[in-house]
């Protein structure tokens, strides 16, 4: 907050003549007896002009200083204060025709710009009506102006610009449950699927999960290399089956796979799995493969062996690496 | 009996609880091959385990027998 004391004013001047001379406004409170008071008046070139004077007694508050622009050149503004002997710069600045210099305490000096948005012309001059939007440079180039896109087709167009993977699909499972289905996939478009998977088997026994495509839920139909580690131990098993997340009894179990038909149409995926917790930490590495080829991957089912293995708080995100 | 899933359709985000029903026989075998892999499981830790003990008990054994350890240096181990 500016504050004068009875030895101080505050004045105002231009660094060059004006055609025009700029308008001000100052409010300010007095702590002598609470009065409110105000000035107004123009610029007189580069000559000192008195904003506001020194308070006969006590301090005096400035509690609001609007100068206007209302040449039509802009015009470099300085403010200052006078103690009777030195004078010091408050503020220097630029002001553009028909733009404001407006002093609050909460704000400080502020330019306001009625005539202008984002300091270019010909841009819309309100924010009125323009929630959430984007701007672009016009097809001129010469200003700004509100994208008519909606919030998702820019979010579209800003992630096909960057070329980075969609999220597809977010669940977290409510209450327990023995399978997720992903249904509407287009594996030939996508070419590969990223898969969390972060569960919670809340049962008495320890589950794996498979993972079927296309709703063959043989586990004969698939083959799943594994490797486990566990403190110095570790063991190699390859399996008959679509194996793609583990968790203990009453525990947890995260898994990260990529998913995909390979050029000859096999279903693969690859995961990496952490099991357990704490000094029972284990890693769990897959590659599995299904036994005969497929067009498309259309489905995914993560699907527990033993029912209600995927507890509730279970987390699952698939993503897809490739926009077709 | 009704086992409960998820189904997710990944072009409209809808998401619903459905339901699929199993034969009881198709659940028990569901049951007993789980509770068969935990065994599995736990069977082969321990085998894995042991054969660990066993290469390493051996494998001090003939670096001993080379002369290329003393036997003194696993008492302090």
């Amino acid at each position: 907050m500016i504050v004068l004391d009875t030895s101080h004013t505050l004045k105002i001047v231009l660094e060059e003549t004006a055609s025009t001379q700029l308008d001000f406004y100052v409010s300010y409170i007095d702590t002598a007896n609470d009065e409110v008071g105000s000035n107004e008046g123009t610029t007189n070139d580069t000559t000192d002009v008195t904003l506001v004077n020194s308070p006969s007694s006590g301090k005096r508050l400035i509690r609001f200083i609007n100068i206007y622009n209302a040449d039509d050149t802009s015009h470099n503004v300085v403010i200052k204060i006078d103690d009777g002997t030195n004078q010091r710069v408050l503020k220097r600045v630029t002001l553009t025709s028909k733009d404001s210099l407006v002093y609050t305490p909460s704000k400080g000096w502020v330019i306001e710009s009625l005539r202008k948005f984002i300091q270019l012309d010909d841009t819309p001059n309100s924010y009125s009506g323009l929630a959430g939007k984007l701007f672009k440079v016009n097809s001129a180039e010469t200003a700004l102006e509100a994208s008519t896109n909606t919030d998702s087709e820019i979010a579209e167009a800003v992630n096909v610009a960057a070329n980075v993977i969609e999220k597809v699909a977010e669940v977290e499972v409510s209450s327990d449950c023995t399978y997720v289905d992903f249904t509407g996939l287009d594996g030939n478009s996508a070419w590969f699927y990223i898969l969390l998977a972060t569960t919670r088997n809340p049962t008495s026994s320890e589950a794996w999960c498979d993972i079927f495509v296309n709703g063959d839920t043989d586990n004969t139909h698939y083959y799943a290399q594994k490797l486990h580690v566990c403190g110095t131990n570790d063991d190699k098993e390859r399996h008959n089956d679509a194996r793609l997340i583990h968790a203990y009894a009453n525990n947890r179990g995260f898994s990260k796979a990529v998913i995909f038909k390979d050029p000859d149409g096999y279903f693969k995926w690859r995961a990496e799995l952490i099991l357990s917790t704490g000094s029972g930490v284990r890693l769990y590495s897959i590659a599995g493969s299904k036994t005969a080829t497929i067009d498309n991957i259309t489905s995914l089912r993560i699907q527990a062996r033993i029912s209600n293995a995927i507890g509730a708080g279970s987390k699952f995100i698939l993503f897809k690496a490739r926009r077709g | 009996m009704k086992i409960k899933g998820l189904r997710v359709d990944v072009r409209t985000g809808k998401v619903e609880e459905v339901f699929e029903e199993i034969s009881d026989e198709e659940y028990k075998r569901r049951l007993e091959e789980a509770k068969k892999a935990e065994e599995e499981r736990k069977m082969r830790e321990l085998i894995e385990a042991k054969k660990k003990e066993i290469l390493e008990r051996l494998a001090k054994e003939e670096l001993i027998k080379e002369g290329k350890i003393k036997r003194e240096f696993f008492k302090n181990v």
